[in-house]
């Protein structure tokens, strides 16, 4: 029985690849709706999750239990379901105003302790690096830290996007910061080479995945 | 109704931001409810996120009788199947965890693969769109990039000259993307601060 | 006897001197001897600078002569000498006057002005300055203050005495009177006696000292205990924000009741306290909009073309509909030569693949930290990641996975997307079915999910009972074996994150970086992830980094456990280069084509 079911899910699992590579076809009707069944799909099964996994286990367990305190967040919960309504979306403001403000502090926290001092950290370790070592492997250390600091400095200057008027003239910000930001604009071109590579390198990984499981499950059926 | 919103995220943003800088205080007593709250509200508003979808956008697509109608149709259909087999099925099981594993991950997959081939045909024509230095250095950092994922130049071993050279490169990305994240944290900070002081209210929709 | 520093010209002054010997200007902490009419007992003297400053001491004509008696012959010398040949200088500029009571250093910048602008009258001059000026509140008032006066003469232009306010004799006398009588030639300007910065802005001292006298002068003659307009440097100028917002201001404005008052009495220009609520001064605020530059307008264009393609459709280089169906062919053609370039291999296993022989170093760390897990201490690994990269992080977690379950390392699985905690179940019952002895219900508990993404974390951060408390199954997760013992989130030996967004990593480090003693973190990240995590992982916040598809094959290289990573590296690496090839083969058709079409029509032109 069990290896019944898995062969109607490798089967199932199957035909999906299939239809969806029929993309590259074109935006057939069949393939619309295979992406409006997977739609409808993840949908249900999040619903399903956040009923057990949020509604059950943390407001209505703590309220069988006894806790009173476990009323507010039941009163938000229910002032958010609201905004599903146009006419009483506003009762759900305050509940919304709750998540933004707890939301930003934990972006402006975050932001502060750990990647601001982190990475500023990160930038000026060959210091400690280049001290630790001797000789010429210290110096080229250090050159290799100056030159990353400089390629962050630069990098966090290109997006300094204000510019001083200037009467008849276009908009213009500082010499010294369109120098830094000229070398920023070589950096950054690297950087988002390099993410867009990542992206086409993960693309093809899964690629390299279906191709691996279309053909395993070929043999498998073959033989 | 708009101050008060505003003092209920400013007040619970305040005592969670202190938090952070006063742990172990009295502060903890009063964040912890607060992210608790605040953690159940996001798993909620998720759930009205879905329910928006499909009963607002979808079915008033049935109801207006959108060309789309029957696509929208079997959205319904399959969200209604899958809560109910949820509900009879427990979430935590295998059976229902194969909606995920066997047809989410399937699709999405073959997607991902569909998009690195469009990808690839859109990058035939990256120096067509942007026929600049900085077009030409990102045209030539993808293909160099590319190449080093592949592992196609691990003969250079044999080269210590070229293994350095590609050594550096490699890191080259690493000033850029640290100068990014840097960017990156000063502007949440940036607006995490104009939500604390009311500059921005995004939450009176 | 100790030296005195010139609150003036900053320079070195011996004790005894009243005056500083450079510029003249009255030295602080210099005692007269006693005069006749010295204040009682009681009373205390103030010094003879601050004394000029709040003008409530007039300064005795014998200051001023003092130090000629002290110095010594030489200098008195020099000093004829000099004093002759401003004795010239001033009878060619035609210029013998001379403020009584102010610093000489002031005196001098007077004399500067142009002769026609300084022999005229204060009268002539208010009236020319409210001829020539937009009626202001400020100009109102200087002519109501002219009209009370009876339009008298500028030397008798000082406004009556307030009641109350004692005035000397020589502030009610004339100006020019006033100046004759004090009988000290004034010096007349030497470039050399300038500072550099005053020398080097010269047209700016002689406009605003003709604009001073034009009106302010009268004004001197009754406040003459006080002192005179200072000239402030162009920088100063430039960063005082009343004339930044409003260069021209007028004159009028600047009475000498209110120069008069505060520490900067005296100096002109200064900011003035009162009466600014005459004026409505217009805020050097910047604009609330964006000022770019047609670079930065233009790449962000680029970027919103980019990310919304239906724009192209309608823009004026819109592809035709001729064009569409090349496209579509094209599209199929890259297609079918990257899945030959994926499926060849398979085919062909003899088609040669190059094996990187140098393992990333973050790779080695992730190995090194696994390895040094204290035998029952759990590990914590926690998701997010979409379902279409699940693909890739299967094979890139495979042999983090299995080297995990082969020491027996409790699991608690979570995840902060919903989907998140199925799949990485799944991929870990994957993982560890070939290792045998580890039973999978007894060493692994699924926490599931934990909604709020990074509010979530923080409240995992501070609480992770209270954050996860139950399994999938619905039961209390802390009472199950795996993690019976673990209190917080430092009792995990380590967390590792499976995500393939950056984000997802700087939420992680951000969150947990602030506990006391955090757990090692590390990750396992698709490729697209890596070049944005790797900074992370450089700055010591990731301890060990396997990203993608070549970091798996560089562990599983390293444990000598073969996987999927390994099998499928032929067609990965064979696809990828075909990928770069393809790429840039497009490159350097679209130059030759699009140079070809340009010089075509070059030539037509």
């Amino acid at each position: 029985m069990s290896f019944n079911t898995e062969v109607i899910w490798v089967v199932i699992s199957f035909i999906l690849t299939l239809v969806v590579f029929s993309f590259l076809l074109g935006d057939i009707p069949f393939f619309r709706f295979v992406s409006a069944v997977l739609i409808g799909m993840t949908a249900g099964y999040m619903t399903i999750v956040i009923i057990y996994q949020v509604l059950i286990a943390r407001l209505a367990v703590p309220l069988l239990q006894g806790s009173r305190v476990a009323l507010i967040p039941l009163l938000l919960s229910g002032m958010l379901l609201m905004k599903l309504s146009p006419r009483l979306s506003r009762l759900g403001n305050p509940s919304m105003a709750l998540l933004v403000g707890v939301g930003a502090a934990v972006a402006v926290g975050g932001a502060v302790l750990g990647t601001l001092f982190g990475q500023v950290k990160g930038a000026l370790v060959f210091v400690d690096l280049a001290r630790a070592q001797k000789g010429p492997t210290s110096l080229l250390l250090l050159v290799e830290g100056i030159f990353f600091l400089l390629g962050t400095l630069a990098t966090l200057f290109y997006f300094h996007f204000s510019a001083r008027k200037v009467k008849g003239k276009e908009p213009q910000a500082h010499w010294s910061i369109r120098l830094l930001s000229s070398v920023g604009r070589v950096f950054i071109a690297i950087t988002l080479g390099a993410v867009f590579a990542g992206v086409i390198t993960a693309g093809l990984t899964a690629l390299v995945e279906r191709a691996d499981f279309l053909l395993g499950t070929l043999l498998f059926w073959v033989r | 109704m708009k101050v008060l919103n505003y003092l209920i995220a400013a007040i619970t943003g305040l005592i969670v931001l202190l938090g952070y800088f006063f742990p172990g205080t009295g502060i903890s007593l009063a964040r912890s409810p607060l992210l608790d709250w605040a953690v159940t509200l996001s798993g909620v508003a998720g759930l009205v996120a879905i329910l928006n979808l499909v009963f607002h956008v979808h079915w008033k697509r049935i109801q207006d009788k959108h060309p789309r109608r029957l696509y929208s149709g079997a959205l319904i259909v399959t969200f209604l199947l899958t809560v109910v087999a949820g509900v009879f099925l427990d979430p935590g099981s295998a059976g229902f965890q194969k909606l995920v594993t066997r047809v989410q991950v399937p699709v999405e997959s073959t997607l991902m693969a569909v998009l690195a081939i469009t990808l690839v045909f859109a990058s035939l024509k990256l120096l067509q769109r942007q026929r600049n230095w900085m077009g030409f250095l990102f045209f030539l950092s993808v293909i160099i990039f590319l190449v080093l994922n592949s592992g196609v130049l691990a003969f250079s071993t044999e080269i210590p000259i070229l293994t350095n050279l590609l050594s550096a490169f490699h890191r080259v990305p690493m000033a850029g993307a640290r100068g990014m994240l840097l960017g990156i944290a000063l502007g949440s900070l940036a607006t995490g601060i104009r939500v604390l002081i009311g500059s921005e209210k995004p939450y009176n929709g | 006897m100790a030296d005195i520093r010139c609150l003036i010209c900053n320079r070195m002054n011996d004790a005894s001197s009243p005056r500083c010997w450079y510029c003249r200007s009255p030295l602080p902490g210099y005692k007269e001897p006693p005069a006749p009419d010295e204040p009682g007992e009681g009373e205390i003297p103030e010094p003879e600078p601050l004394a000029e400053i709040s003008g409530r001491v007039e300064p005795t004509e014998e200051s001023g002569e003092s130090w000629e008696g002290e110095a010594p012959e030489w200098l008195a010398r020099i000093r004829m000498l000099k004093e002759q040949d401003e004795q010239k200088t001033r009878e060619t500029s035609g210029l013998d006057t001379e403020d009584s009571g102010l610093p000489e250093w002031i005196i001098n910048l007077r004399a500067a002005e142009p002769p026609v602008m300084a022999e005229k009258t204060a009268e002539e001059a208010l009236l020319e300055d409210s001829d020539a000026k937009a009626t202001t509140p400020a100009d109102t008032y200087a002519d109501s203050r002219f009209e009370e006066t009876g339009g008298r003469a500028s030397g008798e232009f000082t406004g009556e005495p307030v009641e109350g306010e004692t005035t000397s004799p020589a502030a009610n006398e004339p100006f020019e009177t006033a100046e004759l009588r004090d009988g000290q030639p004034a010096h007349p300007i030497f470039e050399d006696d300038l500072p550099e910065w005053l020398s080097a802005d010269a047209g700016m001292v002689e406009t605003h000292s003709s604009q001073k006298d034009q009106t302010a002068r009268p004004f001197i003659s009754k406040e003459e205990n006080k002192l005179a307009d200072g000239v402030l440097p162009a920088w100063l100028k430039a960063i005082r924000p009343l004339d930044a917002v409003s260069p021209a201001t007028p004159d009028a404005l600047y009475s000498p009741g209110e120069e008069g008052e505060g520490i900067l009495a005296g100096i002109s220009g200064t900011l003035r306290s009162q009466r600014l609520e005459d004026r409505e001064v217009k805020m050097p605020s910047r604009p609330h909009e964006l000022v770019v530059t047609p670079m930065q307008q233009k790449n962000a264009e680029l970027l919103y073309r980019l990310s919304n393609p239906d724009i192209e459709e309608t823009s004026p280089v819109a592809i035709t509909k001729k064009s569409r169906p090349q496209r579509k062919t094209l599209k199929i053609f890259a297609a079918v030569i990257l899945f030959l370039a994926v499926l060849l291999p398979y085919g062909f296993r003899s088609l040669p693949v190059i094996i990187p022989v140098l393992f990333p170093k973050e790779v080695v760390d992730t190995l090194g930290v696994i390895e040094g897990i204290p035998a029952g201490k759990p590990v914590l690994i926690a998701a997010q990641f979409e379902g279409g990269l699940a693909g890739e992080l299967t094979l890139s977690s495979e042999p983090v996975f299995q080297h995990l379950v082969s020491h027996g390392v409790p699991l608690a699985l979570m995840s902060t997307n919903a989907s998140g905690y199925a799949i990485l179940e799944e991929q870990l019952r994957r993982a560890s079915a070939g290792v045998s002895g580890y039973l999978f219900s007894e060493r692994v508990v699924n926490l599931g999910y934990l909604p709020g993404g990074t509010i979530g974390l923080i409240s995992l951060v501070g609480d992770i009972r209270a954050a996860l408390p139950y399994s999938t199954a619905l039961e209390p997760a802390w009472e199950t074996t795996p993690i019976a013992g673990a209190r917080t989130l430092a009792d995990f030996a380590a967390i590792l994150l499976l995500t393939d967004n950056p984000e997802i990593v700087r939420a992680w480090v951000e969150q947990t970086g602030r506990i006391e003693k955090p757990p090692i973190l590390l990750g396992v990240v698709s490729a697209q992830a890596a070049p944005l995590a790797q900074p992370y992982y450089d700055s010591g916040q990731v301890q060990g980094l396997v990203a993608g598809s070549s970091g798996a094959l560089a562990y599983q290289m390293i444990r000598q456990v073969p996987g999927k990573a390994s099998t499928t590296f032929a067609s990965y690496q064979f696809a990828l280069f075909i990928a770069a090839l393809l790429i840039f083969l497009g490159g350097v058709v679209s130059l030759v084509t699009t140079t070809g079409a340009a010089a075509h029509k070059k030539g037509r032109g």
